[in-house]
């Protein structure tokens, strides 16, 4: 048994084992990891790792997994654990910058088509918010206009502001 | 079926012909509204005076704005004194410097005192809910003056 298969198998015990066992065993029991994340963040069996393996019968297959097991066990010192930290946290990474893109595929890809009902809701809402909101505007800018005629009709009756508005005029005859 | 980015879009563009149309109809009327207007015009248009109240209202403003006048060109002719003297550096400091400048407050306070009276005068023809808006609106202006004027 080289120092491979017993990995190989070892992958296997971690893919099949629960999420719990495997949080406990590789992360101290600490903040728990959505069980897809974790398991996906190890490499699934490919059948050309077996390629060269000779089909084992059951009886065979359950020894070699208890040595492996055992062996595992006693080498667990040297398992890779920062290594294999970096695989999950570049895994984390690559599924960040698939989700930002995957958001402007869906928006580009045309496939969440919207009914024609719902299509005339918005329609309806953008027009109501879009006429609400240009009445609003409209609004303070009617109040900005009276505010100017305020000051017009205050100009007119007290002679400091009227000389302002006087010496305004002569600049602008200058 | 539509899809939703496209439909998102058009509602966006729609929203935005609504607020442009809303928008710029109603500024047409209001800049009509306002180039069409005078100053006593709006005054009456936005405290309610109609009928026999702006009647008596308009004569009281066609009376004060002869003297208003009037106190306005001698405030000017004042301070185009001061400002002279002020350039001289021969008057710096001088008695016709001291004067000016005495004069050009004295004249501050007094166009205050005539614009109060005024819109009291103005007041008492308006019915109260009228003349408390008055009032209030014209003394911000009048508040407004006195900061500007550093009183």
């Amino acid at each position: 048994m080289t120092w491979r298969s017993s990995a190989l198998i070892w992958q296997s015990e971690r893919v099949t084992g629960t999420e719990s066992d495997w949080n406990t065993r590789h992360f101290n029991g600490g903040a728990k990891i959505p069980g897809e994340f974790v398991l996906s963040g190890i490499q699934p069996l490919r059948s050309v790792e077996f390629g060269t393996a000779k089909p084992v019968k059951n009886t065979d297959y359950q020894k070699t997994f208890d040595f492996a097991l055992e062996s595992l066990k006693g080498r667990s010192e040297e398992t890779d654990a920062p290594g294999f930290e970096h695989d999950v946290w570049s895994e984390i990474a690559l599924r960040d910058e698939h989700s930002a893109r995957g958001w402007f595929r869906w928006f580009q890809s045309g496939k969440s088509p919207v009914s024609a009902p719902v299509a005339a809701s918005f329609a309806v809402v953008a027009i109501a918010a879009g006429g609400f909101l240009g009445l609003a505007q409209a609004e303070a800018y009617g109040k900005q206009a009276s505010r100017s005629m305020e000051q017009r009709y205050v100009e007119s009756i007290h002679p400091v502001m009227m000389s302002a508005n006087h010496a305004s005029d002569s600049d602008h005859q200058h | 079926m539509r899809n939703l980015a496209i439909t998102i879009a058009i509602c966006l563009l729609l929203g935005g012909i609504a607020y442009a149309t809303i928008f710029f109809w109603q500024k047409k009327q209001i800049d009509h509204a306002h180039s069409h207007m005078t100053a006593f015009e709006w005054f009456c248009t936005e405290f309610d005076v109609t009928g026999p109240q702006r009647a008596q209202i308009e004569a009281l403003h066609q009376q004060y704005f002869p003297e208003c006048k009037d106190h306005c060109v001698h405030y000017v002719d004042t301070r185009h004194t001061l400002e002279l003297i002020t350039e001289d550096p021969q008057l710096d400091n001088s008695d016709e410097h001291a004067g000016a400048a005495k004069r050009l407050s004295q004249l501050e306070k007094e166009a205050d005192k005539s614009f109060i009276d005024f819109v009291y005068k103005i007041a008492e023809q308006m019915n109260p809910e009228q003349s408390k808006r008055y009032l209030q609106r014209m003394k911000s202006w009048l508040d407004q003056a006195g900061q500007s004027s550093g009183n």
